[in-house]
């Protein structure tokens, strides 16, 4: 066996109850990289065309990658995937903890879903060995009631678990992955999808020790990273303030988002800083396995009455801008109580809060009243109506069960002006970054295949002067050196975006953290990566083949969704971007419009070698590829 | 008698507020003389010229900025990562 891959995939068929082991040969693992483009390779092969979403012939899949498991930071991370319930496109989301190095400790690379279970299940893995066992008592249990109840079950208190809360049982479309109860796989539904397959939750034991084919170099690579952490401004300060150590930033440059979208700037950003968090209500730094920069957030407050358990973590930035800026709401303890409550039920924050501004817009228009609200006065500003809708979206309660569906879905039921403040792209809320400040990233937003993603790219600013050198320095062994103007937006910007996705693309291939690796300002570059898959694998990896890997996943995840009949009039922004930000801040007066979006997907379809027409994958680029089976 | 010296306010945000001690939690009041620029804050305080920085709120790039009685100079780290 080489290296760090198990080469073994648990199918389990919740249908019938069966499970089986595959065990691919080592080029599918250098072929894929593992993680995500495995998954939709699993997806491509076995979801028939047109498959409901939240039926049992979609499949969910999740994989860790080629590293996962080895003792350096940044590797611990699992990949999820399944047909989407919420666009009906190619679902995706990714999430640290210390579960994706005990399922490869396991003895699994990763685990393919079909099916449903007539009742509800769980599955324990552990000594290269899969059991489905019986939930029916953990159903309806918050995600920290059933870590704990079935670590009591199997007696084994260092069980790693993974699992929905009563959100994913309910299908809420915007439903969460928890692993430790506060890291989630959130985005694009995939929680609804485990629920509607009766599968509560994976319970892993680390029964084995993932080995390197070059452990001395991981060793090295790792004791080099951990002392030039200082050395690098960007990691040092995640580390310091968590991701919210952005907020300021954010703000100054008019890319918080503010008021569902309708401005760039927040007045009341500064008791939203992550500074002010650990200035605050931070209790402790936490992180995931083996991981040096520990950028994880542990926070003890109360709002409401209620406490803000330590148990469910801390908010990130994007929970913070979705719950606080999009939302005019200033006060951290209600945000760290929103997050919470969607830790406790399983639920996405970004979609979560996103979905709360556009209600709390319509009904400042009058296209939602108080009879619809149920009396709740749900005008922006309003974080006790906030707090109530979490929950009520969490119970399919109320207002909470309309809005369950998504905010687009959401929109279809209300007056057409509605859809003058939907902030979606295929249907899935907008995170925190953008586009009329970061112009390349929004091109990305608009064409990346499961909706708007602020970690499927690099960002704007790292290409442009201002910067430190080491950002210049890794970006031209992508081959991007001419280093742009701020605020520049060119073909050359596009082809920046670009190649920043195939790179973010291979790191969700092979399963890494793109806070500790990555393209420019992270603790390790594009030639560490290699180096870090050449150690791990004992293959002799190079900075082309790792972009060649993710090309190779965004291409088979637009397969996918060509399949499914998405083209290139899907790839758009929403249809507020065509109109001025308000406010006061820098992006004040910016608008994106659609028709300069039109001329940079021309040139982005051409840098990705897709049809120009309907913005699907070329058949003689995926044989290139190595793909032709998919086409 | 002339006003000598200008008061500014300074925000440091990020892992910047090391720059100043830990109880001020990122935050001074700085006497300079007048005429101040932009650069004698950051060369006094040993900012980077990387750093991302607004003096009243407006993001601004040239150094050579002069700083005027009451102004709030914040500076940022030139932000990636969340
Ligand atoms: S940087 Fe943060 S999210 Fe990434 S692996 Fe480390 S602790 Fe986890």
């Amino acid at each position: 066996m080489p290296g760090s891959i198990n080469q073994r995939i648990l199918h389990v068929d919740l249908s019938s109850g069966k499970t089986w082991i595959e065990t691919p040969d080592e080029g599918f693992y250098r072929m894929y990289g593992g993680g995500s483009a495995m998954g939709v390779v699993y997806i491509l092969r076995e979801v028939p065309v047109g498959a409901d979403p939240l039926g049992p012939d979609n499949v969910l899949t999740m994989f860790t990658g080629v590293p996962t498991g080895l003792p350096i930071s940044g590797q611990s991370r699992l990949a999820i995937n399944c047909k989407s319930p919420i666009s009906g496109a190619i679902g995706d989301s990714q999430s640290g903890g210390f579960f994706p190095a005990a399922l490869k400790a396991a003895g699994f690379d990763g685990i393919v879903v079909s099916g449903k279970a007539p009742e509800p299940v769980y599955l324990y893995l552990h000594h290269a060995q899969a059991e489905i066992r019986p939930a029916g008592g953990l159903w309806g249990m918050l995600t920290a009631d059933a870590d704990e109840a079935i670590k009591q079950e199997l007696d084994d208190p260092k069980l790693e678990v993974l699992g929905i809360g009563p959100a994913g049982e309910k299908l809420v479309c915007m439903a969460a992955i928890m692993n430790m109860h506060n890291r989630a796989n959130g985005r694009t539904g995939v929680g609804a999808v485990m629920g509607s397959k009766n599968l509560k939750a994976v319970a892993v034991k680390s029964t084995g020790k993932v080995e390197a084919a070059n452990r001395a170099a991981i060793t090295a690579m790792q004791r080099g990273g951990t002392k030039s952490i200082d050395q690098y401004p960007d990691v040092k300060g995640l580390g310091l303030n968590g991701t919210a150590d952005v907020v300021a930033f954010q703000n100054s440059i008019g890319s918080l988002p503010t008021r569902n979208y309708g401005m760039g700037s927040f007045d009341g950003f500064e008791s939203l800083c992550g500074d002010r968090m650990t200035d605050t209500i931070l209790k402790e730094r936490d992180t995931c396995y083996s991981c040096s920069v520990r950028c994880k957030r542990v926070v003890e407050t109360e709002f409401m009455g209620s406490k803000v358990d330590p148990t469910y973590g801390g908010p990130e930035y994007e929970t913070i801008a979705t719950f606080g800026s999009y939302c005019l709401i200033s006060d951290l303890n209600a945000v760290a109580l929103c997050n919470q409550i969607c830790n406790a039920y399983g639920m996405d924050t970004i979609a979560t809060g996103a979905t709360i501004a556009f209600a709390m817009e319509c009904y400042e228009n009058g296209l939602l009243t108080q009879a619809d609200t149920g009396g709740l006065d749900l005008r922006f500003g309003n974080a006790e109506a906030a707090v109530t809708l979490v929950e009520q979206i969490a119970r399919r309660e109320g207002l909470g069960d309309r809005l369950a569906e998504g905010s687009a879905r959401f929109a279809e039921t209300l007056d057409a002006r509605a859809l003058d403040y939907l902030v979606t792209i295929k249907k899935t809320e907008l995170p925190a970054h953008m586009p009329q400040s970061k112009k390349s990233l929004g091109v990305i937003y608009a064409v990346n295949p499961f909706g708007a993603d602020h970690q499927s790219s690099e960002h704007d600013p790292m290409y442009e002067e201002g910067g430190f050198p080491h950002y210049y320095e890794r970006l031209a062994l992508l081959g991007l050196k001419d280093v742009q103007q701020p605020g520049a937006m060119t073909d050359e910007k596009i082809r920046f975006a670009y190649l920043g996705e195939c790179f973010y693309s291979a790191m969700d291939s092979y399963s890494l953290c793109q806070f500790v690796w990555g393209p420019s300002w992270q603790l390790y570059g594009p030639k560490e990566m290699a180096e870090l898959i050449s150690a791990a694998s004992g293959w002799d990896v190079t900075v082309e083949e790792i972009l060649a890997v993710g090309e190779r996943r965004l291409n088979l995840m637009r397969v996918f969704n060509a399949r499914e009949g998405f083209t290139r009039a899907e790839d758009v922004l929403p249809k507020r971007f065509s109109k001025p930000l308000d406010g006061t801040g820098p992006s004040a007066g910016v608008a994106y419009p659609a028709e300069d979006l039109e001329r940079y997907k021309d040139v982005y379809y051409r840098f990705a070698g897709w049809d120009p027409k309907t913005g699907n994958p070329d058949p003689a680029r995926l044989a290139e590829l190595g793909l032709a089976w998919a086409a | 008698m002339g006003c000598l010296s200008v008061r500014i306010q300074v925000v440091l945000h990020s892992y910047l507020r090391e720059k100043l001690p830990a109880q001020a939690k990122g935050r001074a009041a700085l006497d300079l003389p007048e005429g101040a620029t932009v650069a004698d804050v950051f060369h006094r305080l040993g900012l980077p010229e990387q750093a991302a920085w607004s003096v009243n709120g407006v993001l601004q790039r040239d150094l050579s900025l002069r700083l005027a009685e009451g102004d709030e100079l914040r500076v940022f780290r030139q932000g990636a990562g969340g």
